[in-house]
């Protein structure tokens, strides 16, 4: 009497077990793609903004941050948070385009994530190798942990030799996957 | 007289077998209600199960966080857990839930967070504890390191310890104000030879700032696993 009366109870709730077996899987596909919701981001060179004082290097109407000052300089390029949850994302990939003639010095880039109270917590930081004066170079770096808090923010600094036999560094573009 | 008691007890003797019987009956088996009740709570959807392990990551969050408070000063007043609240704001109007459940998610996603830290600082640890020691390239990032700190870049951070191994690695920082904790990170990615992913873990223990850092071989990644 009773196993009837449950298997009763089964049949009249199918529907209701199928919708919400349909809700339970969209839910489930809905948590388990929010960490991985990532997006990916192109800036020009002319976002960045020189830190080396009163040395400060040209942009050009095409966008590329040129060191023209005749020394070497450092800038800074803020980068937008294009995730859902920052907190969670584990990674984040760049790609930086450059020119660099320099025979003798390269351009460094870091890439750092910041606690929304400006204490960097993890870093990546590579240099280009050799010289040309003419094809682009790039840099590939990788932040392993974007472990930052809510508001934590991500920047990238990157280091410009002088000129080289009347041959300027630049700072083309910085491309942002996360 | 004697008939007036004959009949109360009459009248009680009722009373407890009609009382007797009802009770027998809900005993017996519901039909419908209760075996629904019961397909109800197994076949509830994942998701409010996951908002509810949430909440109670998020009360075991909240009565930490009191414990650590009420360590540090046994004479504060004790915050309430997120539930507590949660319960209070049910006599309000429906409209104010919402921030509450806001903010236990918050508290949950920043416990899964540190939770998560905590996993790839041991991963991070037990590599720094077991990797062999390259002699040619530890001792001289060791130098390099001793003597960066000496430099302009690294005023209001002391060097207390470094050990290097084959592939990473590890420093012991003590800062005077959190200024100097806050730059460390980028005053040690200045210095030419260190080009390497670099991890810092800042710490703050009754005003005493120190940093534990893991900093990879240039060109090199620290040894953590990411999830996909």
């Amino acid at each position: 009497m009773t196993r009837h009366l449950e298997g009763g109870a089964q049949d009249k709730e199918n529907p209701m077990m199928k919708n919400t077996f349909t809700k339970s899987v969209a839910a489930l596909a809905l948590l388990g793609a929010l960490p991985s919701v990532a997006a990916t981001a192109s800036y020009a060179g002319a976002l960045c903004t020189s830190v080396s004082g009163f040395k400060t290097p040209s942009i050009f109407r095409s966008g590329r941050l040129i060191n023209q000052t005749g020394e070497a300089i450092e800038v800074v390029c803020p980068v937008q948070r294009n995730v859902v949850a920052p907190t969670f994302n584990e990674n984040a990939s760049f790609l930086i385009t450059v020119r660099d003639p320099h025979l003798t010095e390269n351009v460094c880039c870091t890439a750092t994530v910041t606690e929304p109270d400006g204490t960097a917590i993890a870093s990546d930081s590579g240099c280009t190798s050799g010289a040309d004066t003419a094809a682009p170079k790039s840099i590939s770096l990788n932040l392993a942990t974007v472990f930052a808090s809510v508001n934590g923010y991500i920047a990238l600094r990157c280091e410009l030799p002088g000129p080289y036999a009347g041959h300027q560094t630049a700072l083309s573009s910085f491309y942002v996957a996360e | 007289m004697s008939k007036v008691r004959w009949g109360v007890l009459g009248l009680a003797g009722a009373t407890v077998a009609a009382a007797g019987v009802w009770s027998l009956r809900g005993d017996a088996p519901m039909t419908g209600v209760p075996t629904t009740t019961v397909a109800e709570v197994r076949t509830g959807p994942p998701a409010d199960l996951e908002q509810e392990v949430r909440a109670l990551r998020a009360e075991l969050e909240a009565l930490r966080r009191t414990q650590g408070r009420l360590e540090q000063h046994p004479h504060a007043a004790p915050v309430l857990p997120v539930g507590n609240a949660a319960g209070k704001q049910e006599e309000d109007a429906e409209g104010q839930d919402a921030k509450p459940t806001e903010e236990a998610q918050r508290a949950a996603q920043e416990q899964r967070r540190q939770e998560r830290v905590m996993e790839l600082d041991a991963e991070l640890e037990a590599a720094a504890n077991t990797e062999p020691r390259d002699a040619q390239w530890a001792s001289p990032t060791e130098s390099l390191v001793t003597q960066s700190f000496q430099g302009p870049d690294f005023v209001g951070s002391r060097l207390a310890r470094v050990e290097c191994r084959t592939h990473l690695c590890t420093l012991e920082v003590e800062h005077d104000d959190g200024e100097a904790q806050a730059e460390l990170l980028t005053s040690l990615s200045r210095v030419k030879g260190l080009r390497g992913q670099t991890v810092v873990r800042p710490r703050n223990e009754g005003g005493r700032r120190t940093s534990r850092v893991y900093l990879s071989r240039a060109g090199e990644r620290l040894p953590l696993t990411p999830r996909k």
